[in-house]
């Protein structure tokens, strides 16, 4: 659970411009989509991320987090598209009828870093970033301030639904509900007195949000803020390298002869 | 509640409720109640507040609210293979949502809940459908042609989750529960 995890630290990360992030985000994304039938050519994307991570200062609670979810993930990648390509390459292991291949290997690979990059990029970015100057990128992009509010506002509240939700799963079987026994319709059905009371309770809380919100003048004219990022030298330099370095990597990936 | 010069309370009170059901479909989202054996996750009714806010406020709030809700879902975990896939399969696809703000029941009219909540999911479906024929085709079976394939992947989990979310919407439409709280 990684949303709204804003970890506030002074680290190189905290300290650049949220619009050279957020565009950083996006040449991750790009050179990931570009090197993703190539494993070797999306490891130094992949790499360059660990690090990014690394630098934000995310923290060892969070950073365990991460490794073991990313683990799992990657086995699930490999076993499911090692399975799709066992009949291409040559054989690296084979257990009874699982058969790994060097090129299943190469496109589990690249399908993980394809994946897991752009979402590690967009960690960083958020536990960099407080949501106030999340806010103001998405205002200094043009989108409308309702919007970017709108959009703040549930990524910031996330992490508190998602441990409503698993309250109120608790509460319910506690109360006897065995979500996870019967047939999938059964089970569907049992579901239901988990989301109701979910949604009475959220639907309970918009009045005072709405309230403090108008409160703090949401809404009325055009949005200031007091402390607004400044554009650096060190944020020029930054996005220079990473355009440098993904942009390559990104043509790398593109041209198969390359 | 009428503030200040009495006009942009509403709006105000729109944009809460767009964060508060954004933000509780994005965590429904994250708990999967079952996968389908062709792939794809069945959620715990991520898209019924979606779908709610969309019948309640007008297919325009509903459609904004179901692209922030695609991003959202980008940032959860994202597939993307291509720029036009990144968009039809997830601002696209999840803006459509709010296609189910067409049926403009208030939240309380069961049936036509149902009605609403079909047309949202079934704008999801278009979106997800084109994508797969254009950029999935290769997943295919042998002797499959992509269109056909498209529709089973995607037809599967978005026909359970139709299920899921038209009971949810008319139960939540049938006890009035909108009414009590908004």
């Amino acid at each position: 659970m990684l949303t709204g995890l804003y970890v506030p630290k002074d680290t190189l990360f905290h300290r650049l411009d949220p619009r050279v992030k957020l565009l950083w985000t996006f040449l991750v994304l790009v050179a990931s989509i570009a090197t993703q039938f190539n494993c070797i050519k999306g490891a130094p994307v992949f790499l360059s991320v660990v690090v990014a991570l690394a630098l934000s200062g995310i923290g060892a609670g969070f950073a365990a987090l991460l490794i073991f979810n990313m683990s799992a993930f990657l086995i699930a990648v490999i076993l499911v598209w090692a399975g799709m390509y066992s009949s291409h390459g040559v054989p690296v292991l084979e257990l009874g009828v699982f058969r790994l291949t060097d090129v299943g290997v190469s496109v589990a690979l690249g399908k993980f870093f394809l994946i897991i990059c752009p979402v590690l990029a967009f960690a960083v970015f958020f536990t960099s970033t407080k949501p106030y100057h999340v806010m103001w990128t998405l205002d200094k992009l043009g989108l409308p301030h309702k919007l970017s509010l709108a959009f703040t506002i549930s990524l910031s509240m996330l992490p508190s639904i998602v441990k409503s939700t698993r309250e109120v799963i608790e509460v319910q079987k506690t109360r006897g509900l065995a979500l996870d026994r019967g047939w999938p319709l059964e089970r569907l059905r049992k579901h239901i007195p988990i989301i109701v009371p979910l949604i009475a309770r959220l639907l309970s809380d918009v009045w005072d949000l709405s309230m403090v919100l108008a409160s703090r003048y949401a809404g009325y004219g055009r949005r200031t803020y007091v402390f607004e990022p400044k554009w650096s030298r060190g944020d020029s330099a930054f996005l220079l390298l990473s355009l440098l370095f993904y942009g390559g990597v990104a043509l790398w990936g593109v041209f198969p002869y390359a | 509640m009428k503030g200040g010069n009495g006009k942009l309370s509403v709006p105000v009170k729109i944009a809460a409720e767009a964060a508060m059901m954004i933000a509780l479909a994005s965590a429904l989202s994250l708990f999967k109640v079952f996968r389908m054996p062709q792939g794809g996750s069945v959620t715990l009714g991520s898209m019924v507040p979606i779908l709610l806010f969309a019948m309640r406020r007008g297919a325009k709030y509903g459609i904004l609210a179901g692209v922030l809700f695609g991003l959202v879902r980008l940032y959860l975990g994202m597939y993307v293979v291509h720029p036009v896939q990144l968009l039809l399969d997830y601002p696209l696809a999840f803006g459509a949502l709010g296609l189910a703000g067409l049926i403009k029941t208030g939240g309380d009219k069961p049936m036509h809940t149902v009605v609403g909540t079909a047309l949202g999911i079934g704008g999801r479906f278009l979106s997800h459908w084109v994508s797969g024929i254009i950029f999935f085709a290769e997943y295919a079976p042998a002797g499959q042609h992509p269109a056909l394939y498209s529709a089973i992947y995607n037809g599967g989990y978005l026909g359970v989750e139709f299920v899921i979310s038209a009971v949810m919407v008319y139960l939540l439409a049938k006890t009035r529960v909108m009414k009590a709280f908004l």
